[in-house]
């Protein structure tokens, strides 16, 4: 199965994967709320059944990880992307001891019990559907269900429905084959991270594992990343000064979306009219579109689509174009699971095109 | 702007700027958004993940954009005309107003 393939399975049916990568952290205790009240961009009090989408920053408000928080038992269940386990673990064992006195908190990681598997595409809800029942159809974007030993996320970062299964790992491959099975008259298909982050890129989704270090000399904030939205600037966080100093100075750069018939890599300096405005910092061929599509940071006054620039690189000049995202008009935006199934699907049906 | 942008670029700018503003002014109006309406990132989402609006504030953009913007979208569904986030409303806008390049 080529990146192409998995990339289209994600696009126009489902695409099932192993997220070997998501650290999976149980936090419990009378201040585990207080504790990742202090870690985390956004309030994780949540009310039953809730997810919380957030960021991790450091000191310096630089990321160090974009999490799900979900509540379990008398608990939360952090999934993160970024960190490792033991790195996450280690950061809020810190976070915990930071106040005086330390926080009564029990931090475990479960990643050596727990499994993550994601099912991702505009027919994943019928592919998770057949596991769990219809109760998930009416699954709103960011709840929770459970199904017995299941956590079932309605969560995804494709732009296509996304569901995020988290099972003890005794189940793990029960529940794989399970999904294989139910998803096979579906098209069901086995994808990679590769595949999941070029669908984000198209999306215009926030994927850190694009993170780089760049010329800039200074870490990239949620402001350079038009990640505000997950962010309360009245709440403190860890981050949340450095943040606010680095609002008050005014942004220098904003990550700005592009697209080019070329050959364009991250690193890459851009220019407008010789002058130079900005580096690309993440690149991919999306299948999808067929072409190079990415992120390039721009000085704050070229960070706006519609604009011509060129990037340098060992060949010369490459002409790219800053777009406005999405890039893609996803299949799922057409699908409403209460009156649709692949088998009855339209032949040829658009997706994946270029947004209107 | 630390560097001078073409004429007809600069131009193109000044007009984008221009028009962003207004579009995070009547979203921030919309969602009761308490913060400097700046802090809206252009290339957040409008429904789901980004700004998280409903079906609702949908019908509010709309109207916002002919009462407020004097712009007038043919159709009822902002998702499916594309409005799917901050930028998408503001091309909308300079294409009416034929601003866009």
């Amino acid at each position: 199965m080529s990146l192409a393939d998995e990339v289209g399975a994600l696009r126009t049916s489902a695409g099932l994967s192993r997220l070997t990568d998501v650290s999976v952290v149980r936090v419990d205790g009378p201040d585990a709320l207080d504790l990742l009240q202090s870690a985390s961009t956004q309030s994780p009090y949540l009310r039953e059944g809730r997810v919380l989408q957030a960021l991790l920053l450091r000191d310096d408000a630089g990321l160090l990880a974009d999490v799900f928080i979900v509540t379990a038992d008398e608990g939360f269940l952090v999934l993160a992307e970024g960190p490792s386990e033991k790195e996450l673990i280690s950061w809020l064992f810190a976070l915990k001891d930071r106040r005086l006195p330390p926080r009564q908190a029990e931090i475990r990681g479960m990643s050596t019990e727990w499994a993550v598997l994601g099912v991702d595409g505009p027919y994943a809800w019928e592919v998770v559907a057949g596991l769990l029942g219809p109760v998930v159809l009416g699954m709103p974007y960011l709840t929770l269900l459970r199904s017995g030993e299941i956590l079932c996320v309605r969560a995804g970062k494709t732009g296509e429905y996304g569901y995020l299964l988290v099972a003890p790992r005794s189940m793990a491959a029960d529940l794989e084959a399970r999904l294989i099975r139910v998803g096979f008259p579906l098209d069901l298909v086995a994808v990679g991270r590769d595949a999941l982050d070029i669908c984000a890129l198209e999306n215009w989704h926030f994927s850190i594992r694009t993170l780089r270090e760049t010329s800039l000399g200074f870490p990239l904030t949620p402001i350079e990343l038009q990640l505000q939205w997950r962010v309360i600037y009245e709440r403190e966080f860890v981050g949340v000064s450095a943040l606010r100093a680095r609002r008050a100075a005014g942004p220098r750069v904003r990550a700005t979306c592009f697209m080019t018939e070329g050959s364009i890599a991250a690193g890459q300096r851009v220019q407008l009219a010789g002058d130079d405005v900005g580096e690309v910092l993440a690149a991919r061929v999306s299948p999808t579109l067929g072409r190079t599509i990415g992120s390039v940071l721009l000085e704050l006054p070229f960070a706006h689509p519609h604009l011509t620039l060129s990037a340098v690189t060992d060949a010369g000049l490459v002409s790219l174009l800053t777009c406005t995202a999405p890039l893609v008009d996803n299949l799922s935006l057409h699908i409403d699971p209460h009156k649709h199934t692949y088998a009855t699907r339209a032949s040829g049906a658009s997706s994946g095109e270029p947004a209107p | 702007m630390t560097h001078s942008a073409p004429a007809d670029v600069a131009l193109y700018l000044d007009r984008r700027e221009r028009t962003l503003g207004e579009v995070r002014r009547l979203l921030a109006s919309i969602i009761d958004f308490k913060g400097d309406p700046t802090d809206i990132d252009p290339d957040a989402g409008l429904f789901g993940t980004g700004l998280g609006l409903d079906s609702l504030d949908a019908v509010e953009i709309l109207v916002g954009l002919e009462i407020d913007l004097g712009i007038k979208v043919e159709g009822e569904d902002p998702v499916r005309l594309g409005l799917r986030s901050v930028n998408a409303v503001v091309d909308v806008v300079m294409r009416a107003r034929g601003e866009l390049p």
